[in-house]
C-alpha cells in the first residue's frame, strides 16, 4: 500500500508538470490546464501524506 | 551574579541539548543535506527575488553567468568555509562561539538573530498575503510603497500572521512534517508556473524564439521605472551572499556538525541550482507575462490558477514556521518565558513587521543587511579557528579566563559594521571588503594583547 501512494504521488508530480507542458504545446486549454494541475495537486498531497505518515 | 551573567545561564539551559560535539553514530549520510538543501531553498522569498531581477533590469547573459557563478561561490563558502570547522568541532555555532567570543556576546548574537528572523519572517508572511489579497479584493502594495497601503492589507496580514503563529506553537513538527510534504510539490509549481508563462510571453511550441524572448521581454536590461539597474555583478554578488549568515556567518554548523565530510559541503549545490538558480529564473519568466508588476500572489495566480496562489500562500507558511520557530528560541533565552509564550511575541512582532510591505519590496536590501550584520561574527570564528593556531596565537581565550565578553571580538564585530557603513561601495559588494577587515582586525587584535600579556 505505502509503495502504491509513493507511486501515485510521484505519478500526480509528473502531471502536476505535465499540464503545463500540454497548454504550452497547445494541446490543452487555460482552464483545463489549471484544473489539471490543481487536482494533481491534490493527488500529490494526498498520497504523499499517506506515504509519509506510514513512513514515521 | 550579574543579570547578564543569569540571561547566558538560562541561554545555556536552552541549548544544552546540543552542548556536546555530535558523536560518530549520529553521523547522517550525504543524502540527507541534499534533501535538506533542496527543501530549505525552494521557498516564498524565491517568488520575490527573481522577479526583482527582471525588474532591476538584468540582462540574460549576466542572469545566467551571474547566477552560475554566484552560487558556485556559496557552494565553495559552505564547503571550504562552513563544513570543515563544523565537522572538525562537532558543535553549533551557539557553543563554539561562546567558548571564543563569551557568553554575553552570543547572547547579543541570539538576541540580533532573532530579531532578523522575525523581519524574515515578517517577508514571508506579506509575501502569503499576496497570494489571498486577491480573494478579499485587497490589491497588493505597490514598489515604492513602505507603509502600509490599506485597512484591508493590515487586516490580511494580521490574519495570517495570528494563524502562521497559532499552528507554529500549537505543532511546530507536525508543519515542519507538511513543510517536508510541500517542498517537492512548490519546486514544481515554479518550473510549472513558468512553462505556463510561456505562452503569454509569445515564445513558440517548439522554442525557436526562447532566447529571444528571453532577450526582449523578460531579461531585458532595462530597469523598470525607480529600480535601480543591475549589472553581473550584482546578480553573482547577491547569489554568493543571499545566505551569508548561513555559510559564511557559520551559523549551518548546525547542519554541518552531522557531516561525515567536510567536503559534504558540495551538496550544498543542490539547493543553490534548484531553488537560487532555476526558481529565481522562474519567478522571473512569471512576473514579465503579468507586465512587470510585483505581486507574486498574481503571478503565480496568473500562470495557475488558485494552486499557484496555494504555492504562494504554502510557500509562505512552511517557511516563516520554521523562522518564527528559530526567532522564537534565540529570543527565549532573554526572557525566559516558555516556548509558547516567546513564541507568541515573536510572531506577534513577525506579524507587525509583515504589516510594512518594505518587507518584501525592499527583501533584496534586507538579505544583504542580514548577512553583513552577522558575518563578522564567522570571520571572527574563522581567525580563531584557523588563522590563531598558525600564528601560535591562544585559542578560546575568554573561555579560559571566563570573560562573559570577549571585548576584541566585540570591537572588531562592531568596528568592522561601523566600515562597512562608510565603505564607499553598493550595499551588496561590501560584506566582502568586511570580511577582510574582521579577519585583519581580529588577528590584529590576537596579535597585539599576545605581545601585551
Amino acid at each position: 500500500m505505502r509503495k502504491t501512494a509513493l507511486v501515485l504521488a510521484l505519478v500526480s508530480l509528473a502531471a502536476c508538470l505535465a499540464a503545463p507542458v500540454a497548454y504550452f504545446q497547445g494541446s490543452l486549454g487555460d482552464d483545463a490546464m489549471k484544473n489539471l494541475f490543481l487536482l494533481s495537486s491534490v493527488v500529490w498531497f494526498a498520497a504523499a501524506s499517506f506515504w509519509s505518515a506510514n513512513r514515521l | 551574579m550579574s543579570s547578564l551573567a543569569r540571561l547566558t545561564a538560562r541561554m545555556d539551559q536552552l541549548y544544552e541539548y546540543d552542548r556536546e560535539p555530535v558523536q560518530e553514530s549520529a553521523l547522517e549520510p550525504g543524502r540527507h543535506f541534499a534533501g535538506l538543501f533542496a527543501g530549505e531553498h525552494v521557498a516564498a522569498t524565491e517568488f520575490v527575488i527573481g522577479a526583482f531581477f527582471v525588474l532591476h533590469g538584468v540582462g540574460l547573459r549576466d542572469l545566467i553567468f551571474g547566477l552560475l557563478a554566484g552560487n558556485f561561490l556559496a557552494v565553495l563558502s559552505w564547503t571550504f568555509v562552513c563544513a570543515p570547522i563544523a565537522t572538525e568541532t562537532r558543535l553549533t555555532l551557539y557553543w563554539y562561539l561562546r567558548k571564543i567570543a563569551g557568553p554575553g556576546l552570543t547572547l547579543v548574537y541570539n538576541i540580533a538573530n532573532g530579531v532578523l528572523y522575525c523581519i524574515l519572517a515578517g517577508a514571508m508572511i506579506a509575501v502569503s498575503a499576496t497570494a489571498l489579497g486577491p480573494a478579499f479584493a485587497i490589491p497588493s502594495p505597490g514598489l515604492a510603497d513602505f507603509y502600509p497601503t490599506s485597512l484591508g492589507w493590515v487586516l490580511l496580514a494580521v490574519l495570517i500572521g495570528a494563524v502562521f503563529t497559532l499552528f507554529a506553537i500549537l505543532g511546530f513538527e507536525k508543519l515542519a512534517r507538511f513543510g517536508g510534504l510541500c517542498s517537492p510539490w512548490i519546486f514544481v509549481a515554479f518550473l510549472a508556473g513558468a512553462v505556463a508563462s510561456l505562452p503569454k510571453l509569445g515564445v513558440a511550441p517548439d522554442l525557436s524564439n526562447l532566447a529571444e524572448v528571453a532577450r526582449s521581454r523578460v531579461w531585458t536590461g532595462v530597469a523598470t521605472e525607480g529600480q535601480e539597474k543591475f549589472t553581473l555583478g550584482h546578480v553573482l554578488f547577491f547569489a554568493w551572499f543571499a545566505n551569508l549568515a548561513m555559510h559564511i556567518g557559520l551559523s549551518d554548523m548546525a547542519l554541518f556538525r552531522y557531516a561525515k565530510h567536510w567536503k559534504y559541503g558540495l551538496y550544498s549545490a543542490v539547493g543553490m541550482y534548484s531553488g537560487h538558480m532555476l526558481a529565481w529564473i522562474c519567478s522571473g519568466i512569471m512576473v514579465a507575462a503579468i507586465g512587470r508588476e510585483m505581486d507574486p500572489g498574481r503571478m503565480a495566480y496568473q500562470a495557475l490558477g488558485v494552486s499557484g496562489a496555494f504555492a504562494v500562500f504554502f510557500a509562505g507558511w512552511t517557511t516563516a514556521n520554521p523562522t518564527l520557530y528559530r526567532a522564537g528560541l534565540a529570543l527565549q533565552a532573554v526572557t525566559g518565558w516558555p516556548r509558547w509564550k516567546i513564541t507568541l511575541v515573536a510572531g506577534g512582532l513577525t506579524t507587525v513587521f509583515s504589516c510594512f510591505p518594505a518587507v518584501f519590496l525592499k527583501l533584496l536590501d534586507y538579505v544583504a543587511l542580514y548577512g553583513l550584520v552577522l558575518m563578522p561574527v564567522g570571520a571572527i570564528v574563522f581567525a580563531e579557528h584557523w588563522l590563531f593556531p598558525r600564528l601560535g596565537l591562544p585559542r578560546y581565550r575568554a573561555e579560559a579566563e571566563g570573560a562573559l565578553v570577549n571585548c576584541r571580538a566585540a570591537f572588531v564585530w562592531a568596528g568592522t559594521l561601523a566600515a562597512c557603513y562608510f565603505l564607499p561601495l553598493h550595499l551588496f559588494y561590501r560584506w566582502l571588503p568586511g570580511y577582510v577587515i574582521a579577519l585583519a582586525g581580529y588577528v590584529v587584535l590576537g596579535l597585539a594583547t599576545r605581545r601585551r600579556t
